[in-house]
């Protein structure tokens, strides 16, 4: 059976794992779990990734992206040396770094993955996540929820019915899901998040105090020079870690800038109790995102049975502290946080092979689909009503339909935008798509049209509105809508790609232990296409073969043996010619049963 | 043959070879061969001998049909010794003689045929092969072998052996001339697993002219695949597959249904309706009992009572509704003419009654589904109550309330009886009391419902409010922990009363003398001050509690303190008054405060100090039991405000002050005020609201309701845009009153007057004349408002066209800023 | 559409346990994964009983019946179709 990776792509960190002997493991290199999420060139324009990527960035901070994943799906680029490259590259460099890693491990190709995003990433971020896949080699079986993949680490098969309030606090993201498991099936409740708020804006925060501090006293700012700023980023960052553990903490940074021709050194004492209060008002937004998430659940807190923390902000005392006040719970931190996403992404992606590994999955959709119509507000008559179709919440996957009516008498066309979100008005929402249904036939307004929308496992939405008058139909499938290249760029973005990771220590690895031998060189893309369905095609016959009546058998292998030629040859027209033969022959021979 | 038809005789009798045409024409071969017999008898020429053979052609082929092989072999050999001439009918012999089995006589013509017509034969003798193999000439016995194989298969079909049909075709190679065939099994095995992709991918493959592509066609129609079309022949088949599958036409028979529905046929669907139902019956009783109550939810959402009734009677009713009334009441609901029979309480009423026999309810499920319909039941009288109260046709409803109110208690308490866990029945019994302000009663009923519900966070927090608004803090503190604990993260309406409850116990402890736990008190609410409360109003709070304690210097550091955040005093002083005030300083030290405050208000005015005293005076407006001297407070406020109007203004302090006028007054200058601000701040739609509001105020004839109107869709389209919290009420006041306008010149309160009719009423009038200065209906029906629109009328015109808008007027009024209605924080 | 109860495999009337322990039962043998569209029909039913009284109120107060004229047509014909047809009847269907 296939291997099929579980990657969690972080904004800090990120970590790769999968299943051997039904067991979710962690890939190790080097004796290093996590990766962190940095990418950068060093001296010589050659690629780093993880730890030395991330050991240069105080050094050479215009060279090196981090907290990439903050960008996803935004539409902005990012800079590295003279290139300016999309977030779902850079991302792509990283899971092209983590690929490789257990292809080195596993010594063989891995060419599928199940990737985690925050819960309440929304449909663009979630396909330039996947975008970031495929330019890394991979093809994303799955996007799934981080809470959800954390509490597929925990024990499916509780003695009773047990609730988890699973609180994810990373670099970036923030989600917290509530989570019920019963007999084996782990069903998610609710889901709520912020996607702008983490560890990142805990690091600036005290970047901040420690900055204005050293102004007080040097009438200096240090954020003013870019290697000055990312020294004390860095070392703030580390200064925070420290605090998880002790109450007091120094910094010491020397000759970080120059006054005057004097050296100037950093050398603070910090407290929690100059780190706390910074972070409260974070902290209390996520709080009140815990409490969405168990309204929406129509939970009280007493009757969660288990919290659990996941990411590494979660290491903060003051979570602990905030969440065993506010719920009356012990917390439950037994789980790495930095490591449980990857590993239930790995379990996914063992669900989905069809391996048993025990639990159950329901998911459900965090965001409210609908569509934009006419309907009255505030006793008005407005046209960006948002008229929700799948409500948050909802389990996966998932169809349901409203009927809708036209607004006037004799109207040829509705157009019917797609829109997510939890606003009553769409300007308020996020769009997603839309379709124009035309021609219909003339009648009365209020000429109902039903509008479907079936939303699957992979939050693939297709939207399909009939007339039910007459049965005519439009469907439309959202899932690359929003995609933000078009297949060339993709293609483009892969070369470019490429010429990035050759020369680069991860692709110098690579070669070592090459994976299966790739023969396809660089066909146009005319001719890829014919070529690779045809090769499809053969193995499909080649399989039929054997059964096939002694008659039947005799035509194929004649029209595999032409089709091979064609191949061979790269003759377009004869490709195309034999294989419509083969494929009526092997659609003859081929059973649905 | 279109040139022949001249060949007529006169007086509309046709001659013997137009007559043939006719019965050619028409399909009846019989008859024509008859006549065409007798006329080429009579004249052999060209034309006659030519329908002659069309018509033994047709005769044999109908006869080949219909299995008369013996007849139609006669007729064949008759056509062959007469020798055929017609080209068309050549090309039809093949295969004629084939499927009679005339192999000899085919085998004759062998030489005469083309390669296509014998590759025809050959196919058409591979469908015969399967469907009668007896038929097959021994020259192609080769296609036996196959044919038997899809013969095979078909029968394994027909006894639901897929699996098995699938491996009999196995050995058909493609370029068997039964491969054909295979398509159609496939295909036959998609249809009847509904499989329409390979149904329809293997019967798309099936050659249009044989055998296989003829059957599949009318399952294609049947599967819903196509359309069928104008052919007849197609239909016939459609319909006799229909009656084989269900003895009679029920697809048809529901899309006429599905017809009269349409056209909203009533007695036409109902036919149709009944007779279907046995059909559907023998079908599965389940479809039967869905399709009546697909009928009946539409006739109940039309509100056809009388349809329902009708339905009852040629269908079974459905298991929870035994006498069909549940769905007469729930159509009578829908109803929307009021006529004398559509009272949807007394089917409710009888529906309990069903209710005590209905079975396929366990008895807790029937306690539960009586206890509901009495909580519907308790909403008539309940909203009957409401009506009357605001009945403005100015009789004493009194003893009519009562009786309404009586039966609606009844009503409730009754659904209570039955199930005392049901959260609604509570909410809704707390709702009605609260719409006509019964607090005491509504919180009676909460803490019955806290009883039997603990966990309930609307009764919580209402009796916590209640309390907090009667000054009894430590009674609401109770309230306040459980809500805390049952959702103990960030939540609004919690955290305020928390907060209200820390001020209240504060000041409760205060004056008790117990100073460090009061102290402690506002340390916690501290904690959860809401951020729109200034830091100076806290301080002022700690100094004004330090005085109490007797510790002045603790006090008049944070006065200083308090000093500090603010650039004029005047707000603070405002703020040490009140608390004094309210936490009972020695008189001297209250008047100190308020004279500072005094003097501070003689200063020139500023905006923002203006909007800080307003906000901070609301807020006590607000509570209901703040502090007796608050009269005199606003009283002087307002004086300060008064001479604000050339103030360089912020918008929203300007809004804050508008907001103060609008609770205390209903003119002065807040029309000032409000043309100020929507001149200054055309993008902030509180203003337009405002000022719309003031010229509504002024009657329609004074006021400028156009101009109102305006203001108000200007309001709502800026407030909809706006990110201030506050501008949601602000959109749903303004449409309120839009709706209000647009329907109020027309309001003529008929609807009271229909109760008892209009010589009633005039009797009435007649009787006691005491109703001079009450509202006079007739005037108003008639000639609009008079030229001095009172407050008192215009009250009532708000209130009959809210009424009828589904509003509550209050919160009309409260906008409005007339008939101020005391209004509490609990208040939903 | 089959009727919900008849979905999972439950009685009528089967109580809150029930209903869970059969949905729960369910859904491990048809996980979402595997069987998305057989899931979906099992958890649909399982939201339209899990909650009593929201069932007995949508059962009391439900004013259109949860499908239309069209659903029960569809289903009608998926009847019609599903019943197999004598070979010599397809046979008949030859002729023109």
């Amino acid at each position: 059976m296939e291997t099929i990776l579980g990657i969690d792509l972080g904004t800090t960190n990120s970590a790769v794992s999968m299943i051997r002997d039904g067991k979710a493991v962690v890939l190790e290199e080097d004796g290093q779990k996590i990766l962190p999420s940095v990418v950068g060139l060093d001296g010589s324009g050659k690629l780093l990734v993880g730890f030395p990527a991330s050991n240069q960035w105080t050094l050479a901070p215009d060279r090196t992206i981090r907290s990439v994943k903050r960008k996803m799906g935004s539409g902005e680029t990012v800079r590295l040396g003279d290139q300016t490259y999309t977030p779902q590259e850079i991302s792509a460099i990283i899971l092209r770094t983590l690929k490789e890693r257990a292809e080195r491990l596993l010594g063989q190709e891995a060419r599928k993955a199940v990737i985690t995003v925050p819960a309440f990433f929304n449909e663009q971020q979630r396909e330039a996540t996947r975008e970031a896949g495929e330019l890394a080699g991979l093809e994303v079986v799955r996007i799934i929820n981080e809470p959800t993949a954390a509490s597929l680490t925990y024990n499916p098969n509780p003695e009773q019915l047990q609730r988890l309030l699973i609180y994810d606090l990373g670099g970036g993201t923030f989600d917290v899901s509530i989570v019920q498991t019963e007999q084996g099936v782990v069903e998610v409740l609710s889901s709520h998040g912020d996607t702008q708020l983490g560890g990142d804006d805990f690091d600036h925060l005290l970047m901040d105090f420690v900055c204005d501090k050293f102004r007080e006293e040097h009438k200096l700012d240090l954020r003013a020079a870019l290697t000055s700023r990312s020294r004390v980023l860095k070392a703030v960052e580390q200064a925070k870690c420290r605090l998880s553990f002790d109450a007091f903490t120094t910094l010491q940074e020397e000759f970080i800038a120059e006054q005057g021709g004097v050296p100037l050194h950093l050398n603070m004492e910090l407290s929690r109790m100059d780190y706390e209060p910074l972070i409260e008002p974070l902290l209390n937004k996520t709080l009140v995102r815990v409490d969405e998430a168990l309204s929406d659940a129509k939970l009280t807190a007493k009757q969660i049975d288990r919290v659990i923390l996941v990411g590494g902000a979660s290491r903060t005392p003051m979570v602990h502290r905030l969440l065993q006040e506010q719920l009356g719970q012990p917390i439950h931190s037994e789980v790495d946080p930095d490591l449980c996403v990857s590993m239930g992404a790995a379990i996914q992606g063992g669900l989905i092979a069809g391996v048993d590994l025990g639990p159950v999955l329901v998911d459900i959709t965090p965001h409210t689909l609908g569509i934009q119509c006419l309907s009255e507000r505030h006793g008005f008559p407005s046209h960006y009503h948002f008229a929700p179709i799948i409500e948050r919440n909802t389990a996966l996957p998932a169809s349901r339909s409203e009927v809708f009516g036209t607004c006037f008498d004799d109207q040829e066309k509705v157009l019917i935008n797609v829109f997510q979100g939890e606003h009553s008005d769409v300007r308020q929402n996020e769009a997603v798509g839309g379709i124009e249904l035309e021609g219909l036939a003339n009648a009365k307004r209020g000429h109902e049209i039903l509008v479907r929308f079936d939303l699957d496992l992979d939050g693939i939405l297709t939207v399909t509105a009939t007339e039910k008058m007459t049965g005519l139909e439009k469907k439309l499938t959202i899932d690359n809508v929003m995609s933000r290249f078009r297949s060339e760029d993709r293609e483009q973005a892969k070369q470019r790609l490429e010429a990035v990771f050759s020369g680069s220590d991860a692709a110098a690895a690579a070669e070592r232990q090459p994976p299966t031998p790739e023969p396809d060189e660089d066909l146009s893309p005319e001719i890829k296409g014919p070529i690779d369905k045809a090769r499809e095609l053969l193995a499909q016959a080649e399989r039929l073969l054997d059964d096939a009546n002694q008659q039947d058998a005799e035509e194929m292998q004649e029209l595999i043996d032409q089709l091979r030629e064609a191949v061979n040859a790269r003759a377009v027209d004869d490709i195309q010619d034999v294989s419509a033969k083969l494929d009526d022959l092997v659609f003859y021979l081929q059973d649905a049963l | 043959m279109a040139s022949k038809s001249k060949k007529r005789s006169k007086a509309g009798q046709l001659n013997p070879v137009d007559q043939v045409r006719r019965h050619l024409e028409r399909g009846d071969f019989r008859q024509a061969l008859k006549g065409a017999r007798v006329a080429y008898r009579q004249d052999p020429s060209p034309e006659c001998r030519c329908f002659l053979e069309h018509a033994y052609i047709g005769r044999a082929q109908q006869l080949a049909h219909n299995g008369l092989t013996e007849d139609c072999r006669r007729i064949v050999r008759d056509l062959l010794d007469l020798g055929v001439t017609e080209p068309t009918v050549q090309s039809a012999m093949p295969g004629l003689l084939l499927s009679v089995g005339l192999f000899d006589r085919l085998a004759e013509r062998q030489d005469s045929l083309t390669d296509r017509e014998r590759r025809q034969i050959r196919l058409q003798a591979a469908d015969q092969a399967v469907t009668k193999p007896e038929n097959t000439p021994k020259s192609m016995a080769d296609l036996l072998g196959d044919a038997r194989r899809v013969r095979a298969a078909l029968e394994a079909v027909e006894r639901g052996e897929d699996a098995a049909a699938i491996a009999q075709l196995k050995e058909i190679a493609r370029q068997s001339l039964l491969a054909d065939w295979k398509y159609f099994v496939r295909g036959l095995i998609g249809y009847y697993r509904h499989d329409r992709t390979e149904m329809l991918a293997n019967w798309d493959r099936l050659d249009t002219d044989r055998a296989a592509a003829k059957i599949a066609a009318p399952l294609k129609v049947l599967a819903g695949a196509v359309p069928a079309g104008e052919d007849g022949i197609l239909r016939a088949k459609v319909a006799r597959l229909e009656k084989q599958g269900t003895s009679r036409m029920v697809l048809s028979e529901m899309g006429r249904l599905r017809e009269s529905v349409h056209h909203e046929d009533w007695p036409q669907a109902l036919k149709s309706l009944r007779s279907l139902r046995g059909e559907l019956r023998s079908l599965d009783p389940g479809l039967d009992r869905r399709l009546v109550a697909c009928i009946c939810g539409m006739f109940m959402h039309k509100g056809l009572v009388g349809q329902v009734d009708r339905l009852g009677r040629i269908a079974d009713p459905p298991p929870l509704d035994p006498r069909w009334n549940r769905a007469k009441a729930i159509a009578c609901e829908f109803a929307e003419d009021d006529d004398g029979d559509s009272d949807p309480e007394e089917y409710w009423r009888k529906y309990l009654a069903d209710l005590e026999t209905v079975t396929v309810l366990a008895p807790a499920e029937r306690d539960l589904a009586r206890a509901l319909v009495w909580l519907r039941l308790a909403g008539f009288p309940a909203h009957e109550a409401w009506r009357l109260r605001r009945c403005p046709c100015g009789y004493d409803h009194g003893p009519e309330i009562e009786e309404v109110e009586e039966e609606a208690r009844e009503a409730f308490e009754r659904s209570l009886t039955l199930a005392p866990g049901h959260a609604e029945t509570y909410k809704a019994m707390a709702r009605f009391h609260l719409q006509d302000g019964r607090i005491d009663e509504a919180a009676g009923v909460y803490r019955r419902m806290l009883r039997h519900l603990p966990d309930s966070l609307d009764a919580l927090l209402f009796l916590g409010e209640q309390h907090v608004a009667r000054d009894e803090p430590h009674k609401a503190r109770e309230y306040a922990d459980r809500a805390q604990a049952l959702k103990p993260l960030d939540q609004d309406r919690i955290r305020d009363l928390a907060y209200a409850v820390h001020l209240g116990m504060a000041r409760k402890l205060g004056l008790e003398g117990d100073f460090d736990r009061a102290r402690e008190e506002l340390a916690g609410a501290d904690r959860l001050k809401p951020a729109a409360i200034e830091d100076y109003r806290v301080l002022a709070r700690k100094a004004v509690l330090e005085i109490k304690a007797g510790g002045g210097l603790a006090a008049r550091r944070l006065v200083e303190q308090a000093r500090r955040t603010l650039s004029e005093p005047a707000p603070l002083w405002l703020a040490m008054a009140i608390e004094a005030r309210r936490y009972e300083l020695p008189k001297e030290e209250t008047w100190l405060y308020e004279k500072r405050w005094q003097e501070a208000l003689r200063r020139r005015c500023r905006s923002e100090t203006a909007g800080r005293m307003c906000r901070l005076l609301g807020d006590f407006l607000a509570m209901p039991k703040s502090y007796p001297e608050r009269a005199q407070h606003v009283a002087w406020l307002r004086g300060y405000v008064r001479r604000c109007t050339r103030v360089k203004w912020r918008a929203d302090d300007l809004r804050d002050v508008c907001e103060l006028l609008s609770q205390v007054e209903s003119a002065g200058v807040r029309a000032e005020f409000a043309r100020q601000g929507v001149r200054k701040f055309p993008q902030m739609a509180y203003f337009h609201l405002l000022a719309a509001e003031i010229e509504i105020s002024r009657g329609p004839v004074q006021g400028d309701w156009q101009l109102a109107q305006d203001g108000l869709e200007k309001a709502i389209e800026l407030a909809s845009k706006s990110s201030d919290p506050r501008d949601k009420k602000t959109a749903e006041t303004a449409a309120r009153l839009l709706h209000l306008i647009e329907t109020a010149p027309e309001d003529d309160c008929e609807d009271d007057w229909d109760d008892d009719s209009e010589d009633d009423w005039e009797d009435d009038d007649d009787d006691d004349d005491d109703d001079g200065d009450e509202y006079d209906g007739r005037a108003f029906d008639r000639s609009a408002f008079g030229d001095d629109l009172s407050a008192a009328r215009l009250i009532e015109i708000i209130r009959r066209a809210s009424a009828r808008a589904g509003l509550d007027p209050k919160v009309i009024f409260d906008q409005l800023g007339i008939g101020k209605a005391g209004a509490g924080r609990a208040r939903k | 559409m089959l009727e919900p109860h008849l979905v999972l495999g439950v009685a009528p009337n089967a109580d809150e346990a029930t209903l869970r322990r059969r949905y729960l039962e369910r859904v491990r043998e048809n996980p979402p994964e595997q069987h998305p569209q057989r899931f979906a029909e099992i958890r649909a039913a399982y939201e339209q009983l899990r909650d009593p009284t929201e069932r007995l109120k949508r059962q009391l107060f439900a004013v259109e019946s949860s499908e239309s004229l069209d659903d029960v047509i569809a289903e009608l014909r998926l009847r019609v179709q599903g019943t197999r047809i004598p070979t010599t009847i397809l046979f008949s269907l030859t002729g023109n």
